[in-house]
C-alpha cells in the first residue's frame, strides 16, 4: 500500500479543479490509497466538498482561525508532521503548490519532482524541461517524495457519490511567526479563473492598447470565458500580471482557447499545449501560432473581431 | 516578515542594470574563492536521476478558415459552442 497525501487548494469555500486534478493523478500512483489534507477556518463544508472526490479515502482537517489566509510559511512545518509515514505528498503545481511544496521538502529532507505530467510507476515521472521543449522521465532514488503536479496533464477526478470519513487533526509543530498575513488584494472581475476555465480567450501586443484590449473582454464575456494574455500584452500594460500565459505565467487546459494577436513564441505555446482546441486570429500568415492551431484565420482581428461578435451572439442567443 | 528573509520577486518588479564595461573589468581582478560541500557541511548524494529525454509530443496543423462566419461555423461543427 502507497500512502499518498494531496494538499488541497482552497478558497475557504470551494476546493479548486486544480486539487480535483492532483488527486487524479495521485490515484494513477499504484495502490494509492489517498488521503486529502485541507487547512482552513471553519472549513468542514469544505471538508465535506474534499470527501466525495473520486479515490479520496481519508480527508484530514487542520482547522484553525490562522488557516483563514493560510501562508505556507504556516502550513509547511504542520505538512511535514501529517506526512509522517506518507510515501508521496503531492500538491497542484500552482503558486499555492509552488510556494508550499519546497518548503516540505526541505523539512522532510527529501527530493521534490516538479511539474509531473504522467506517472509510470510509483518513483518514475514525466515531467516537461526546457519550457516544455522536451519531456525528462525521473526516477527517484528513494521514497518519501514532494510532487508538484502539472494539473493540465489531468482530469479532474470526479465528484462522486461515495464520501469518504473526514478526520481532524490537530498537529503539535509550533507554529512559525515570522511571517504574518496583513491583507490581501484580489483583482476584481467577474470572469472565470483562468485556470480552471473551459475556455480562454488571450490577446496579444497586436491588439496595440489597454482601449483595444476591452475587445478580448467583450468576446470572453460572450463565450463566459477567461481572459489571458501574453507576455508582451502584460509589459505593454494592456493586461495586468495574472492574466499571463505561458511559461512564467500560467498553463492551462482549456477545452477551447483563442488566441487573437499573438505570434505564438514557444514560451507562449508551453502555456496552451494541452488546449483541446485552439483557434487562433492573427494577420500574418507565416504567424509560428498557426502550427498549433486546429482552427485559424489570417486577417486583421480589429475587422474580425466585432463581425465575430455579432455572430456569436446569434449563434449564443 | 522578521529578517532575514528569502524572497522571490515578479518578473516586472524592475529593468535589471546592465553591467558596465569597466565593471566587467573591474570583477576579473575580483578575488575568486571555490568552497567544497564538504567545507560546508553538506553530503551530495544525487536524489533523482534522468532516465531519458524525448521530444514532446508535437500537435497536428488544423485548418484554415477565411472569415468570422466560417469560424463559427467550424467552432459549432466541433461542438464547441
Ligand atoms: C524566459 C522567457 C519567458 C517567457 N514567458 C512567456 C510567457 O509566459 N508567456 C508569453 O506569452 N510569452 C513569454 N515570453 C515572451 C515570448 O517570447 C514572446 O515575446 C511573447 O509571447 C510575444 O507576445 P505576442 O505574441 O503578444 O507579441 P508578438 O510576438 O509581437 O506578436 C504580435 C502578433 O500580433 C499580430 N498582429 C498585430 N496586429 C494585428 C492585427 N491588427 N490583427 C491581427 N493580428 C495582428 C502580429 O502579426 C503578431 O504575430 C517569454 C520569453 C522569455 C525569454
Amino acid at each position: 500500500m502507497t500512502n499518498v497525501l494531496v494538499v488541497a487548494e482552497h478558497d475557504g469555500r470551494t476546493v479548486s479543479s486544480a486539487t480535483a486534478r492532483t488527486v487524479r493523478c495521485a490515484a494513477a500512483i499504484p495502490n494509492a490509497e489517498i488521503a486529502v489534507v485541507a487547512f482552513a477556518a471553519n472549513g468542514a463544508a469544505l471538508a465535506d466538498q474534499i470527501a466525495t472526490l473520486e479515490g479520496v479515502r481519508r480527508v484530514l482537517l487542520v482547522d484553525n482561525a490562522l488557516h483563514a489566509h493560510p501562508l505556507a510559511a504556516l502550513m509547511a512545518p504542520q505538512l511535514a508532521e501529517i506526512a509522517t509515514g506518507c510515501s508521496h505528498v503531492l500538491a497542484p503545481a500552482t503558486t499555492f503548490g509552488k510556494d508550499l511544496l519546497p518548503q516540505v521538502a526541505a523539512l522532510l529532507g527529501t527530493v521534490q519532482v516538479s511539474d509531473i505530467m504522467a506517472i509510470e510507476t510509483a518513483t518514475r515521472f514525466r515531467r516537461p524541461i526546457y519550457a516544455g521543449n522536451a519531456v525528462a522521465t525521473v526516477e527517484v532514488a528513494a521514497l518519501p517524495l514532494v510532487g508538484t503536479v502539472r494539473i493540465a496533464s489531468f482530469q479532474p477526478a470526479a465528484a462522486g457519490a461515495s464520501h469518504a470519513p473526514v478526520e481532524h487533526v490537530t498537529p503539535t509543530a509550533s507554529l512559525p511567526t515570522h511571517t504574518r498575513f496583513v491583507s490581501q488584494t484580489v483583482a476584481a472581475g467577474d470572469r472565470p479563473d483562468l485556470q480552471s476555465a473551459r475556455r480562454v480567450v488571450s490577446g496579444g501586443r497586436g491588439l496595440g492598447s489597454a482601449e483595444n484590449f476591452k475587445r478580448i473582454d467583450e468576446l470572453a464575456a460572450l463565450l463566459g470565458a477567461a481572459v489571458g494574455a501574453s507576455r508582451a500584452a502584460v509589459d505593454s500594460g494592456f493586461a495586468p500580471n495574472e492574466l499571463q500565459v505561458g511559461q512564467t505565467g500560467k498553463i492551462i487546459a482549456p477545452e477551447l482557447y483563442i488566441a487573437v494577436g499573438i505570434s505564438g513564441a514557444i514560451q507562449h505555446l508551453t502555456g496552451i499545449k494541452d488546449a483541446r482546441t485552439i483557434v487562433a486570429i492573427n494577420k500574418d500568415a507565416e504567424a509560428p501560432i498557426f502550427e498549433v492551431a486546429d482552427i485559424g484565420l489570417v486577417g486583421d482581428l480589429f475587422a474580425i473581431l466585432p463581425e465575430l461578435n455579432e455572430r456569436l451572439a446569434e449563434v449564443l442567443r | 516578515m522578521d529578517l532575514p528573509a528569502v524572497v522571490t520577486t515578479d518578473l516586472r518588479l524592475n529593468q535589471p542594470r546592465y553591467v558596465k564595461l569597466p565593471d566587467i573589468l573591474k570583477a576579473k581582478s575580483k578575488p575568486l574563492v571555490a568552497l567544497t560541500p564538504a567545507e560546508l557541511g553538506v553530503a551530495l548524494k544525487p536524489m533523482l536521476r534522468v532516465v531519458k529525454v524525448e521530444p514532446p509530443p508535437q500537435r497536428q496543423k488544423g485548418v484554415m478558415v477565411k472569415d468570422a462566419a466560417e469560424l463559427v461555423a467550424a467552432l459549432k461543427t466541433k461542438g464547441l459552442l
